[in-house]
């Protein structure tokens, strides 16, 4: 038996919804009958049998829509047809036509009825009603928020919510200023429609969807009651908690803008208050709400006073999710700070932490635009964008490199999602630069031109792929999540081995740089940089650099790379093999050698306390690094430092000589991080906090120096790949250089001997590692990984002391790694000397077996003054 | 105008755990499907479900066998080869092979083998012997089933047999569990219990998740009974583990149900303690527990129930919302299943993980035990289910006839 809705109930039934689903054979026509008059309108999208098919998408709990025609003029319109019993049949025309006109008043926000009446229940569909009543207004072309968040789920971010919930709120403001109420609003009703052909002037606005609220058929005055659970704001409430809903299954969302959904929450949550007229006053109130809400969204949102920061936070400046702080904390003293504002591109490597991602950051133009209104700016001729290898490429590329030739066959794929990624950050930079005047002004960026450009770089793909989105929303940034789209299905071809529609020529970052430079002769004289943070192995493997290297190092006039990454950490190779000629393309630097070798301690010591000095400003400390840490006291003085170590620090007992400034400046090596480190653990393990002003005690200090050193030590095992054969290496040297420290005969001078250096010399043909890999292969892929990681810090080779033939290479333990070992601190004459390349293979290989071998070959307390120029080389 | 009132609520983890199957013992479960899938490991447990399902199918009723085909310990993974292919013979129509360790091939093949199935009834079933899967592994095969069962409707059994007995045995444990403990923490050889190397540490391409610029890094890890392929894992993931881990690691521990193997987790605690200390520098001995762990920085989670750990990850994925997060995944095999059901869920999560050189075969486990299975009738429904969580239900106050009119 047919299940039946209730008596009266505006609901269709179950039956008569199946009939609908079904596709129903519908005759050619419906009538209309309004009042004494009889409309006729043909019904569209029926096939030849009659059935018209989809309808379901168009039903609703209470009725569905037809698509009808006018037969004279043509004209269509969309005919929702419902159970007369939610209706006030009361209505006379009049009634009907004044709140028509009441609608029309708000422009396009509504589609306004402009027939109502009853037609006849069709031939077939179940029920015993005789009639059902029917409205007639505009057809609206587009889809329903409802199905947008299905089909279309890429539309969704927080500024098309915040522009939506706008939109629906001043309906519904609307509708209550002239006492009425729609009564029949959800999500299904509101029509995010594209613009109506003609109406677009610029190939912007052609993206530019609007809302409309459709079905009106409820209409009614305000005061009237209803026994519905949901009046007008209820409902609105309930569109806005089905758009959270959508966007939270939106996991990138979710993860970029976590803040948006808190904020949103709290918005619902005023919302559905007893009286939220006590959040919400007055309208502007409730706009201003949403205009926060918006801001929310961005990735670089921050408020300030809402996170504490405490002097420690963001180590890694990766971390840093304030720009802000990011200003705050910047030293503009870092020693290799000039030599990369020179607009020419560059390698700049060095050992993990020594502040290579805080750099590029800091020159990024969206950085920049921020130190400008904080009046902060530096000269960056440059238009900065920055690209982080670990975070926006996702991991993305690492798989491919796991089957050997795989790169090579996914060059094209592989091209076109890393140009892309770039051309995202590339776009959203100049997003982020545009929202704030002074920077606009300095790049004489403004809409027109860059709408242009848009436009041009979307038609550049096979299929363009920018997509709807509403007024008001910034095109560059939608543009921008259009792109990352785009990246993600390449990505995604590639996974499921298909071939991608996309694929863009090598060219394509040049092409879109040259186009801007065209349209805005202000990038010529503030060209782009691409600062590519974290190019390494690590993150990219070097068949998939190799592919990506051609992109990186191409010649144009309209941009150019920097690019960070470890020591060693790409070669410099096309996809073809083909060596790209490094003097030629780009300037190297390395970090860790510059800190080591052109900074004294003093340089050093003046930098760190500035630096640390900043972070506890910033966090509102009242100490200060010099007065926390005090003097290195006597131990300033390195020799003084060995001789103590020699002579009592190695004997039984408590003795504290790690301490003060001067030795942290030692301990550094580039490696801004470790220090931050050290200094953190200090301050917990000696229970600094925001009003502590005295120094920490000089057994807390040693007793932190010790232990992140033996962490730092303790972790070397755990670096992929090599990382037990690197442990190994450093644990034998490590014991070497303490054993020659304590043990050793003195130097001419005395002195206890510090030596933390290998030294070798070696034909000046091939360099070192291709040298070490004729005669091991296994030893010079250790060798690379020990550079690579700065297990040991390579300083400048300097020719050989046996001729113009030859050159002398030196590898110093890393610092940090000393105090671990109960090592003195500064670098000094002293080194082991390697005398072959065999006998350093040798070294890397069986580490413990060499060095007990040159440990014991010199033995304690005999002929002291006798040649170690065997053990230890000439000394200078 | 406003005269209606709903209160509004977050949707939790509760809400929806009812509709979550609970694991049972697998006699309970009718072992007919199209599909079976497994993988061949050295244990002794490797065919102990197949055998079962051949017993009580005297002709293949299945239409495809797949076996998952792992590129360490070939030579210990063969011995269990015979008997596996052989029972899969008797149940399945035709078989195939899969590569355990490559996720994006194995994606791939697993895909097109459904795809060009039609199933019996109006939904695929699927039996996935988990028995002797990697926890890669079946992340990689959950990820595949997931995304099919969006294409068509997927019935989804998980079988397990656990060993009789685990390796340490707690009388080992108990006349050494210092020495135990020790070498745990140290790289391993061929005397190692499990397994010893690291032969690769990688992002499983299936699981990149969703990293965002300048974010801090946030790590769950489901530790296994040793730290060199974890602490390697830990290493590739953050730069600064040094002072302070608690701010970016946070612990999830095995609990067995079976209170008999309680010192598991004991175990556990006493080599993540030791991690914990080496990785500060402030080491506090080998075997101390102290208060390396606590409540603020690790959870115990049913290393059966699957539902404990499902419901821990998302959780602390919400509270951590905004950050890098990274799950590295060396737990229990039902682990593995709720760890893959929260991912489906939460896809911002990177997954990391480590391969060993080797696993040591004569120091894993002994014998069969147990059998438990979970059945998921339809695995689209159930992940639709958890994607509620976090969502938020408007709830008239008012009842009246006409609710929710539309």
């Amino acid at each position: 038996m047919e299940a039946q809705a209730p008596p009266h109930s505006p609901r269709l039934s179950d039956a008569q919804r199946e009939w609908i689903k079904a596709g129903p054979k519908l005759p050619e026509a419906l009538v209309l009958r309004k009042g004494s008059i009889d409309l006729t309108f043909l019904i569209l999208d029926r096939d030849a049998d009659g059935r018209v098919m989809d309808i379901e998408a168009r039903m609703g709990m209470k009725g569905f829509v037809l698509r009808v025609q006018d037969p004279d003029d043509g004209a269509v319109y969309a005919a929702k047809i419902c159970s007369a019993a939610d209706y006030d049949g009361g209505r006379s025309e009049r009634d009907e036509q004044r709140l028509a006109n009441v609608l029309r008043q708000a422009g396009a926000l509504f589609a306004a009825p402009i027939h109502s009446g009853r037609v006849v229940r069709f031939d077939g569909m179940p029920g015993d009603e005789v009639e059902f009543v029917c409205f007639v207004s505009d057809w609206i072309d587009g889809l329903t928020l409802e199905a947008l968040c299905i089909q279309k789920p890429e539309m969704i971010t927080g500024e098309f919510i915040v522009r939506a919930a706008n939109q629906v709120f001043r309906a519904v403001h609307f509708l209550s200023h002239h006492r009425l109420k729609h009564d029949d609003l959800h999500w299904g009703n509101v029509i995010v429609r594209p613009p109506v052909p003609g109406l677009a002037l610029t190939p912007a606005e052609e993206n530019e969807y609007s809302l409309c609220l459709v079905d009106t058929g409820s209409l009614k005055d305000s005061l009237q009651p209803t026994g519905k659970s949901h009046d007008d704001h209820l409902s609105m409430v309930d569109i806005l908690h089905s758009l959270y809903n959508a966007a939270w299954r939106e996991r990138q969302l979710v993860a970029s803008s976590p803040q948006f959904f808190d904020r949103f929450r709290m918005l619902l949550e005023a919302l559905t208050d007893e009286d939220p007229l006590r959040h919400f006053p007055t309208p502007d109130l409730f706009v201003a709400a949403l205009a926060d809400l918006e801001k929310a969204s961005r990735p670089d949102f921050a408020i300030k006073g809402e996170h504490s920061f405490s002097p420690f936070d963001g180590i890694s400046a990766e971390h840093l999710a304030d720009d802000q702080t990011l200003l705050d904390l910047f030293s503009q003293a870092l020693p290799w700070f000039p030599s990369l504002l020179a607009t020419k591109p560059v390698v700049l490597s060095g050992p993990r932490g020594c502040g290579k991602s805080m750099l590029f950051r800091y020159l990024s133009a969206p950085t920049q635009a921020k130190a400008m209104v904080a009046g902060a700016a530096q000269t960056v001729d440059s238009f900065g964008v920055y690209i982080s290898c670990a975070t926006h490429l996702q991991n993305n590329l690492v798989w491919i490199a796991r089957k050997p030739g795989r790169a090579k066959e996914l060059a094209g794929s592989i091209a076109t999602y890393f140009q892309l990624v770039i051309a995202r950050e590339f776009v959203r930079a100049l997003g982020l630069v545009n929202r704030i005047p002074d920077a606009r002004a300095r790049f004489n960026l403004n809409d027109a031109t860059l709408d242009q450009w848009i436009s041009w770089v979307n038609a550049q793909f096979p299929t363009p792929i920018e997509t709807p989105r509403l007024p008001r929303e910034s095109r560059l940034m939608h543009f921008a999540n259009d792109l990352e789209r785009t990246a993600i299905k390449v990505h995604n071809t590639m996974l499921q081995q298909r071939s991608s529609e996309v694929i863009l020529s090598d060219g394509f970052l040049g092409s879109i740089t040259s186009k801007l430079v065209e349209l805005n002769p202000a990038f010529s004289v503030y060209p782009v940089v691409f600062l590519l943070d974290d190019y390494t192995e690590n993150r990219l493997h070097k068949e998939v650099q190799a592919t990506v290297n051609r992109i990186v190092f191409e010649r144009r006039s309209s941009h150019f790379f920097k690019v960070s990454c470890e020591r060693m950490g790409f070669d410099a190779v096309d996809s073809e093999g083909v060596k790209i000629d490094s003097h030629r393309e780009f300037d190297e630097m390395d970090a860790g050698q510059h800190a080591v070798e052109d900074c004294t301690t003093k340089d050093a010591e003046r930098f760190l306390v500035a630096l640390i000095d900043k972070r506890l400003a910033r966090a509102g400390w009242k100490g200060r690094c010099e007065t926390l840490l005090g003097s290195s006291g006597d131990f300033s003085n390195d020799i003084n430092l060995a001789n103590y170590i020699r002579s009592d620090g190695s004997r039984q007992g408590r003795h504290y000589f790690y301490f003060g400034t001067t030795h942290l400046a030692r301990l550094w090596s580039g490696d801004i991080a470790t220090t931050l480190q050290i200094v953190k653990d200090i301050c917990i393990q000696g229970d600094v906090g925001p009003d502590t002003t005295k120094t920490v005690t000089q057994s807390v200090q040693h007793s932190s120096i010790v232990a992140i050193s033996k962490a730092y030590r303790n972790r070397v095992k755990d670096l992929h790949p090599y990382g037990q054969q690197l442990s190994r290496i450093l644990e034998a040297f490590g014991q070497f250089a303490r054993t020659v420290l304590v043990n050793g005969t003195l130097n001419r001078k005395q002195n206890a001997r510090r030596t933390y250096r290998i030294e070798m010399t070696l034909p000046a043909v091939d360099t070192f590692i291709d040298q070490l890999e004729k005669v091991n292969g296994a030893a010079a892929d250790i060798a690379r990984e020990l550079l690579r990681r700065s297990v040991f810090n390579p300083l400048r080779e300097s020719r050989g002391k046996e001729g113009p033939a030859t050159r002398t290479i030196r590898l110093e333990m890393r610092n940090i790694y000393r105090p671990a070992f109960g090592l003195s601190l500064e670098k000094a004459d002293e080194y082991l000397d390697v005398k072959t390349v065999e006998e350093f293979a040798s070294m890397l290989i069986e580490p413990s077996k060499y060095l007990e071998g040159r440990t014991m070959s010199y033995r304690l307390g005999k002929n002291q003054d006798r040649d170690t120029r065997f053990m230890f080389g000439e000394e200078e | 105008m406003k005269d209606k009132q709903a209160v509004l609520r977050r949707v939790d983890f509760l809400q929806v755990e009812q509709q979550l199957p609970p694991v049972v013992p697998l006699e309970s479960i009718k072992l007919e499907a199209d599909v079976f899938i497994c993988a061949l490991g050295f244990e002794e447990r490797c065919p102990a479900i197949s055998a079962r399902i051949a017993l009580h199918s005297p002709s293949p009723s299945f239409a495809l066998g797949l076996t998952a085909v792992y590129s360490s310990n070939r030579e210990d993974n063969e011995h269990n080869r015979e008997a596996l292919t052989s029972n899969i013979s008797k149940f399945c129509v035709r078989s195939g092979l899969l590569a355990a360790d490559q996720p994006d091939l194995l994606s791939h093949e697993l895909n097109q083998q459904l795809g060009a199935l039609a199933p019996r009834s109006g939904r695929l079933h699927v039996i996935f012997d988990i028995s002797t899967a990697s926890g890669n592994l079946i992340l990689s095969v959950m990820d595949a089933l997931i995304k099919h069962s969006r294409t068509r409707p997927l019935d989804l059994t998980i079988a397990y047999s656990e060993p009789e007995e685990y390796l340490p045995t707690s009388a080992q444990y108990a006349s050494d569990s210092e020495s135990l403990v020790l070498t745990a923490c140290r790289p391993g050889d061929e005397s190692s219990v499990h397994e010893y190397g690291v032969a690769e540490v990688e992002t499983n391409e299936l699981y990149p998740g969703k990293s965002n610029e300048n974010r801090e890094e946030f790590i769950l890890a489901v530790p296994a009974y040793r730290t060199e392929r974890l602490s390697r894992c830990l290493q590739r993931l953050t730069d600064q583990p040094l002072a302070d881990p608690d701010n970016f690691i946070f612990w999830i521990l095995g609990s067995p149900p079976d209170p008999r193997r309680s010192f598991r987790l004991e175990m556990q605690r006493k080599v993540i303690s030791s991690l914990l200390g080496e990785m500060s520098g402030h080491e506090q001995g080998a075997g101390a527990v102290g208060d390396a762990l606590n409540e603020t920085n690790s959870i115990e989670a049913s290393t059966l129930h699957y539902q404990q750990i499902l419901q821990v990850v998302i959780e602390q994925v919400d509270a951590q919302a905004g950050k890098n997060i990274s799950v590295v995944h060396m737990g229990s095999k039902m682990q593995a299943v709720g760890m893959a059901l929260a991912l489906a869920v939460r896809s911002e999560v990177t997954v990391c993980h480590a391969r060993p050189d080797r696993y040591n075969a004569s120091l894993y486990s002994l014998g069969i035990g147990p059998v438990w299975g979970v059945r998921f009738e339809d695995l689209s429904q159930v992940v639709h289910n958890l994607g509620r969580i976090g969502t938020l239900e408007l709830q008239a106050k008012i009842d009246q006839q006409g609710k929710n009119l539309r």
